[in-house]
């Protein structure tokens, strides 16, 4: 193939351009949509496995007689901590809920990246507060919802750690609680503290602690219980709640003069019920620390140390909901992988282990958005091919009205091969072409869908910069895609044309 | 002299004919057109073919040109036997060894002047600049003006001299030419049978005409008829 020839295609592609570029209109916009879809699903299966549900976040839950028993698992042994060792392969051991040694099996598990165990508080509790540090002409009072994980799973970090990490991509930051602000039980420094009737009474950041007990009126001093929250409450704040309400927003220059935010929390009080028995409500002032993904997605979480001991007490006064987990067992284990690929794996290992899992938020989301990608997809490979029948059709025709023209041509030295080359490369110069229009378009419409986003809607919790991805595979994948359907429209069209005897090309009237 | 130049036929001895046809048989479906032709024709000669219309005359040069090669016997040009041959191999003949001249001229109308003649370059590894050797053509062919015009512009007999010129383009030993004066008036009939004429004079390139018309006859060093299928020596012009 010499370089005449191709001169010879371009000039003959320039000869035909009116009624290509009409017959590609439909490759462009197959392609544009083909992109502009994958790139959403892609885009938006991000943003949701990255920010909204985490992929690698696994929650190991034990398995609740009534939804998860089924007839094999009668012989376990229901009340214990201890498990039953089976006979028979598999030789996991059974455990029906999570104690430490459950924790430490799968903290030893290959896929494991880190684990940590959760313990849910099992009596009420209600926030008070907010007035002063949001501004409001009321106090803030809601049901709040507390767990508790080690406090040592937290990440500390000095100012100088912190300075550095903010200079970080977001989804590089480590820090979760910043000097001077610790996450940690001060339980047994609370003892040393002196005794006080009012919160002046107590060294400087400290408050005094007098449970509402009829006839007591002296109490301890303590330092406030450390709280974390999560960043989707954060985003729930700043999305919906702080601008329904007239609100601030707390962003993450702003989380500075919020952080050491004291709120009083009544432990045993339910704004919802009034209390029974003989339980009294515990008034403690609860501060904010920090925020961290391993926070309850709506509450706040603080160390375990302080469950433990409440849970105790309430459950002593009988204060206790029903059905909330023993003081000796974690209510959950939250699981990051290492891999995507092993998630099924470490699942079906949590299954032999006759421990359940929570439905993960990020494969039923990540499923929805596939298949929507997929249909989306589908549709616009069939908008591809019909547009590919729309260019094989113009190349017939082409070939028909140029017979004895291709005849003249195999007269004076072309081969069959020649004549087919000829339309096989207009098809490529026309896939290419429409496959870079299609693409720059579909770059265009998600720049401008992203404007709209960023400038027309407002905000909702985790509104993302962009709902689209285009990984250099994708833009490559359409290319291709568009150069090979044109081709291949090309190619019977062109076979047809070198096929004809010359004779019968040149004998054809005019 | 420019001419001697321009067109490279080897003039080797006439010993073997150029073109040597044994029982060449076609049919189109049950009517068989050519019905057994022994034809043979020296290098260096110009040789007309007259016969009526439908007679099979175009039949037969494209059997001999390598445009159609459904045929049966035998046909041989310049040594090369013209069965089953690859077409890759088909086309190089086509293009190194022959010319063609079509009644209609068959210029292609979206490419000028210069561009047509040079056609050939756009197949071939052609080695030397198709545009400057496209010209020279043009200026043996008497029609240097027109080399930027498109074929719509110019006359019937300036059209036929551009053909010829492509015709000539690759240096082919042979042209065919299929009633190359059919479209035209009897005075540039004339001009086209003189300037074949001095095509064979000064570069030796044997020449097949197919035509009805005697004018174009004149220039042929001998006369046959294509009749019922067969071809027979026209004695005593
Ligand atoms: N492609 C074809 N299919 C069927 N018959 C054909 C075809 N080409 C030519 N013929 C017939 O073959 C005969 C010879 O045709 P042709 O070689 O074109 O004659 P000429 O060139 O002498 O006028 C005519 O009867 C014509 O109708
Ligand atoms: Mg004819």
């Amino acid at each position: 193939m010499t370089r005449r020839y191709l001169a010879f295609v371009l000039a003959d592609t320039r000869r035909n351009w009116k009624r290509l570029a009409v017959s590609s209109i439909g490759v462009i916009i197959g392609i544009w949509a083909f992109t502009l879809f994958f790139a959403f699903g892609i885009g938006l299966d991000r943003f949701l496995e990255g920010q909204v549900f985490p992929w690698d976040k696994i929650v190991v839950v034990p398995a609740r007689a009534s939804m998860d028993t089924c007839p094999d698992d009668d012989y376990l042994d229901d009340s214990g901590t201890f498990g039953t060792l089976l006979p028979f392969a598999p030789k996991t051991r059974k455990f029906s809920v999570i104690t430490d040694e459950v924790v430490n099996i799968i903290k030893q598990r290959p896929e494991v990246r880190e684990a940590y165990p959760k313990m849910k508080a099992s009596f009420p509790a209600t926030l008070v507060g907010g007035r002063h540090a949001l501004s409001l002409p009321y106090e803030l009072k809601t049901v709040l919802f507390i767990d508790g994980i080690p406090a040592d799973e937290v990440v500390h970090c000095s100012s100088e750690e912190a300075r550095q990490d903010m200079a970080l991509p977001s989804s590089k930051r480590r820090c979760e609680v910043k000097a001077p602000y610790s996450f940690k039980d001060f339980g047994k420094e609370d003892s040393s503290l002196p005794s006080c009737r009012t919160d002046t009474d107590c060294p400087k950041g400290t408050f005094c602690a007098i449970n509402a007990r009829p006839g007591t009126s002296t109490g301890h001093c303590y330092h406030p219980i450390p709280a974390i929250i999560s960043p989707y409450l954060l985003e729930i704040w700043n999305g919906s709640v702080a601008p329904a309400h007239g609100y601030p927003r707390i962003d993450p220059s702003s989380l500075g003069n919020f952080l050491g935010l004291t709120v009083r929390v009544y432990l045993g009080s339910s704004v919802f019920s009034t209390m029974k028995g003989s339980g009294h409500p515990i008034m403690r002032r609860f501060q904010l620390v920090g925020v961290s993904d391993k926070a309850l997605d709506l509450g706040v979480t603080i160390p375990m140390g302080y469950i433990k001991r409440w849970s105790r007490i309430f459950k002593d006064s009988g204060n206790a909901r029903p059905g909330g987990t023993p003081a000796h067992t974690y209510s959950s284990l939250v699981v990051r992988v290492k891999d995507k690929r092993s998630i099924s794996q470490f699942l079906a290992f949590i299954k032999s282990m006759g421990l359940s899992y929570e439905e993960s938020k990020a494969e039923t989301a990540g499923l929805a958005v596939t298949i929507i990608t997929a249909i989306l997809l589908f549709i616009s490979i069939v908008m591809i091919l019909i547009a590919a029948i729309n260019i094989a059709h113009t190349f017939y025709t082409i070939v028909a009205q140029r017979r004895r023209e291709i005849g003249v041509l195999r007269a004076i030295g072309a081969s069959r091969r020649d004549i087919a080359a000829l339309f096989v490369l207009e098809g490529t110069i026309l896939g290419a072409l429409s496959g870079l229009l299609g693409i720059t378009l579909a770059l265009l419409t998600s720049t401008g869908v992203d404007w709209i986003l960023a400038s027309a809607v407002p905000d909702f919790p985790f509104k993302p910069d962009t709902v689209f991805s285009y990984p250099g595979w994708l833009v490559v994948l359409a290319f291709s895609f568009s150069v090979i359907a044109a081709v291949i429209a090309a190619y019977l069209p062109a076979r047809a044309a070198s096929a004809v005897e010359p004779s019968e090309a040149l004998s054809v009237m005019v | 002299m420019a001419m001697n130049m321009l067109w490279f036929a080897p003039m080797e001895e006439m010993s073997e004919p150029l073109i040597v046809t044994e029982n060449l048989r076609k049919s189109y479906g049950d009517t068989e057109v050519l019905r057994g032709i022994d034809f043979s024709m020296k290098e260096g000669e110009i040789v007309a073919v007259m016969g009526r219309s439908g007679s099979g005359k175009t039949t037969f040069l494209n059997v001999l040109g390598g445009l159609d090669c459904r045929f049966k016997g035998k046909v041989m040009i310049d040594g090369l036997l013209l069965r089953d041959l690859p077409d890759v191999r088909l086309a190089s003949f086509r293009s190194e060894t022959i010319g063609f001249v079509f009644q209609n001229f068959q210029l292609l109308p979206h490419l000028n002047v210069l561009e047509n003649i040079a056609l050939p370059a756009f197949f071939t590894d052609f080695g030397q600049d198709p545009t400057s050797r496209a010209l020279e053509l043009l200026e043996a062919v008497g029609l240097p003006e027109f080399a930027d015009s498109h074929p719509a512009v110019l006359s019937a007999g300036q059209k036929q001299r551009v053909a010829i010129a492509r015709a000539l383009f690759n240096g082919p030993k042979l042209l065919l030419c299929d009633e190359p004066t059919g479209n035209l008036d009897s005075a540039t009939a004339g001009d086209t049978v003189s300037l074949f004429r001095r095509i064979n004079d000064e570069e030796g390139v044997s020449i097949l005409i197919v035509t009805h018309d005697t004018i174009a006859a004149r220039a042929a060093d001998r006369v046959l008829e294509m009749k019922d299928g067969l071809l027979e020596e026209v004695t005593g012009d």
